[in-house]
């Protein structure tokens, strides 16, 4: 015979503890995932705080209004910047790459803010400064090319002619700006 | 709620007699018992008190008491639809058949299929119940039938197909059990020292009259003096005859 169950009148409606405990089985599973989510969350908040906080280091303060010191202070270091941007290897060059023998360069003068160079040399004679004058007009590079001096040295030995040449070149950096 | 790890006291009701057990935690082998003759609203407190002195430990906090078959109305109904609609018609059927709204209604189901036990016990009786043990600082925490108790202890003696005859105070109970399930239930009252009218209920019940090979006939006896009563009757027929359980132990002192 089948073992029957117990009646209890002190017992209300029996309980589907099969279905009480599916039903803690799928609140503790909730529950770890809701903890598990939550922690993920917490983890990516800390991230996304620690990587604003490092691009806001990182990131220049913004502008303010400069005082009339600050503005004069800030011209000069301009024009410094504007000479030293100027491609003094390559006007060297340009100068010496002419006149091979019969020219001797004495001083390059760059003038970043006109976008002028001035140079200082020697020549063998008036042949060759007029030969050299003529192969920087042709010179890619130069711009208004003129031979401002030249004076005979008779002092010097061989008497060559001392000259000065001035020109401008091309893709000079234009005059920098007035700050406001 | 039934806390297993706690000691209980086991409450048996009669008609002419009440005992009372207390059992131990987990096992529940029986610790000491009391046993005191008369009415159940006289007896129980008695024998509550009978065994509060025989112990220096305090009597257990929570009780369990069984309900005799002379006490309860039983019936078995088929129904559908889970306990709530077996309740109902429980309640429907005691309506009809007792006229009866006020009543403890309760439903077990009987394995495997639609059959419920309803059993009905009066609100009076209950409340006396829980006032006799709370009187003396216990809770009457379940309330079960001894019916049931008697059957589960017997489950595994009895094949799927049988008549169990349960002998009580003032009558027996006749369950007829087919398929391993008590399909038929009926209250006898009567006096169960007379062996003739028993036997042809009996007899009756288990279909001997018509049939060539009816089911056996297994028989609880409550006591000692029942048992030696209806010994040689029963090996007459061929029924088993079973007592419900041996003397308790011998109460442990200083446990």
């Amino acid at each position: 015979m089948k073992r029957p169950p117990q009646l209890d009148f002190l017992a209300g409606a029996p309980r589907p503890w099969g279905g009480v405990a599916l039903a803690l089985l799928a609140a503790l599973l909730l529950g770890a995932a809701a903890l598990s989510s939550w922690r993920l969350d917490q983890a990516n908040r800390e991230a996304l705080a620690a990587l604003n906080e490092q691009a806001a280091r990182r990131l220049p303060p913004a502008p303010r209004k400069l005082s009339e010191a600050e503005r004069v202070r800030l011209a000069q270091a301009a024009r410094v910047a504007g000479e030293l941007r100027a491609p003094w290897g390559d006007l060297l060059a340009t100068f010496e790459q002419h006149g091979q023998g019969d020219i001797g360069l004495l001083k390059l003068e760059p003038d970043a803010k006109s976008g002028l160079v001035r140079i200082t040399g020697q020549a063998r004679n008036a042949a060759a400064l007029f030969a050299y004058l003529r192969e920087l007009e042709a010179e890619p590079r130069l711009v208004r090319v003129a031979l401002t001096t030249q004076q005979l040295e008779r002092e010097t030995p061989g008497q060559p002619l001392r000259f000065v040449i001035q020109a401008g070149w091309r893709g000079a950096p234009p005059a920098s700006k007035e700050l406001s | 709620m039934s806390r297993p790890w706690k000691s209980e006291l086991r409450v048996q009701l009669g008609r002419g007699s009440t005992a009372v057990q207390r059992l131990a935690p987990w096992t529940r082998r029986v610790l000491d018992e009391a046993r005191v003759q008369g009415a159940a609203l006289q007896a129980l407190p008695a024998a509550l008190a009978a065994l509060r002195e025989r112990s220096e430990e305090p009597l257990p906090a929570q009780a369990r008491l069984l309900v005799p078959d002379e006490l309860a109305y039983l019936s078995l109904i088929e129904r559908d639809g889970g306990w709530p609609a077996a309740h109902r018609a429980a309640l429907d059927h005691f309506a009809a058949t007792l006229g009866r709204t006020d009543l403890v209604v309760q439903v077990a189901a009987m394995p495997p299929g639609t059959n419920w036990l309803a059993a009905a016990i009066e609100t009076g009786d209950l409340q006396a119940w829980q006032q006799a043990l709370a009187d003396a600082g216990v809770r009457l925490a379940h309330v079960e039938l001894l019916l049931l108790d008697d059957l589960r202890r017997l489950a595994g003696q009895v094949p799927d197909e049988a008549i169990v005859a349960l002998l009580r105070d003032e009558g027996s109970t006749l369950v007829r059990v087919e398929r391993g399930t008590p399909v038929e239930l009926r209250w006898e009252r009567c006096d169960p020292r007379a062996l003739r009218l028993i036997e042809q209920r009996l007899m009756a019940f288990q279909g001997g009259i018509v049939s060539s090979q009816p089911p056996g006939v297994w028989m609880l006896c409550g006591s000692d003096a029942q048992y030696a009563h209806w010994e040689h009757m029963a090996r007459a027929h061929g029924w088993t005859l079973l007592r419900r359980e041996a003397a308790p132990a011998q109460p442990e002192h200083g446990a």
